[in-house]
């Protein structure tokens, strides 16, 4: 599973356009909405998009994606739990 | 009797493809020494039309003036409108592809009076018009001003027109004049 945290922060950077951050920026256990990354409610919906177009995982329920959505860190254990 | 003085404009005249202007505006904008993330999640539009209205409004005005935020107005007009970010989101969904959120809230072009406003906290009167010219401008400006109060506005053409590779923005910061003897490159209306 470490080996997705570099990749999921390379794609959040592209994906949500955070140009001014380098993947090392990013800790991968800090919140990504609300007091760390401070994503807003479009950064919700495009890791949304990210994780069906690039990982096939559809969430249906709202308050499994919100845990998900918590870290890198829970977004990695996501897709990897959709591998196993 | 109201009129509109100038207070400052602002311009910005860029060409080239969509990477190339994408560069140009990044490059814009660090070399202006803002610090404002969100900038790099704009669409062309608002990316030209927020790094014009840094230019324009002047780093001593708002201490000095300290303009009431509900009296700021923000007027653009453009003939393309978000036909850029419409595009784009045409694009995804041509392609068979989830369509992109952050494009989707880019097409509509008065996300640029949004981004101004939360820039800058302004909570004024605020509208964004297609138009074919710069000649209807006036008319629009003055009209808003009869039915709307405010004190001041920033108002311009902010254009991204790709069939061209030109992206442009003109902009003006005017104080709403209701002095009695009018100036001479003022223009006077009834109120």
């Amino acid at each position: 599973m470490e080996d997705l945290i570099p990749e999921i922060k390379e794609k959040l950077i592209t994906q949500l356009n955070l140009k001014h951050l380098k993947p090392e920026d990013i800790d991968e256990n800090e919140m990504l909405f609300g007091t760390g990354l401070g994503l807003d409610s479009i950064d919700a919906l495009e890791i949304i998009v990210m994780m069906e177009n690039d990982y096939g995982i559809k969430f249906t329920n709202q308050e499994e994606a919100r845990q998900v959505f918590t870290s890198v860190r829970t977004i990695a254990e996501c897709i990897q739990s959709h591998r196993l | 009797m109201f009129g509109f003085k100038t207070i400052n404009t602002a311009e910005i005249n860029l060409s080239g493809d969509v990477p190339e202007l994408e560069v140009q505006l990044n490059d814009l904008y660090s070399s202006m020494n803002i610090q404002y993330p969100k900038f790099y999640k704009m669409n062309l539009l608002c990316k030209l039309g927020f790094l014009t209205c840094e230019k324009l409004i002047p780093n001593d005005w708002k201490r000095d003036v300290q303009p009431a935020p509900d009296k700021i107005a923000t007027i653009f007009f453009n003939k393309y409108a978000s036909l850029a970010s419409d595009h784009f989101h045409h694009k995804y969904l041509h392609e068979d592809q989830l369509p992109s959120p952050s494009v989707f809230v880019y097409t509509l072009p008065n996300i640029l009076n949004g981004e101004l406003a939360i820039r800058h906290g302004w909570t004024g009167y605020n509208a964004f018009f297609a138009a074919q010219n710069e000649e209807e401008m006036d008319y629009v400006l003055h009209n808003a001003r009869i039915s709307q109060v405010f004190d001041y506005v920033v108002t311009g053409w902010v254009e991204t027109d790709l069939s061209r590779k030109k992206i442009f923005a003109r902009m003006k910061l005017m104080e709403v004049t209701t002095n009695q003897s009018p100036l001479k490159d003022e223009k006077q209306v009834n109120d």
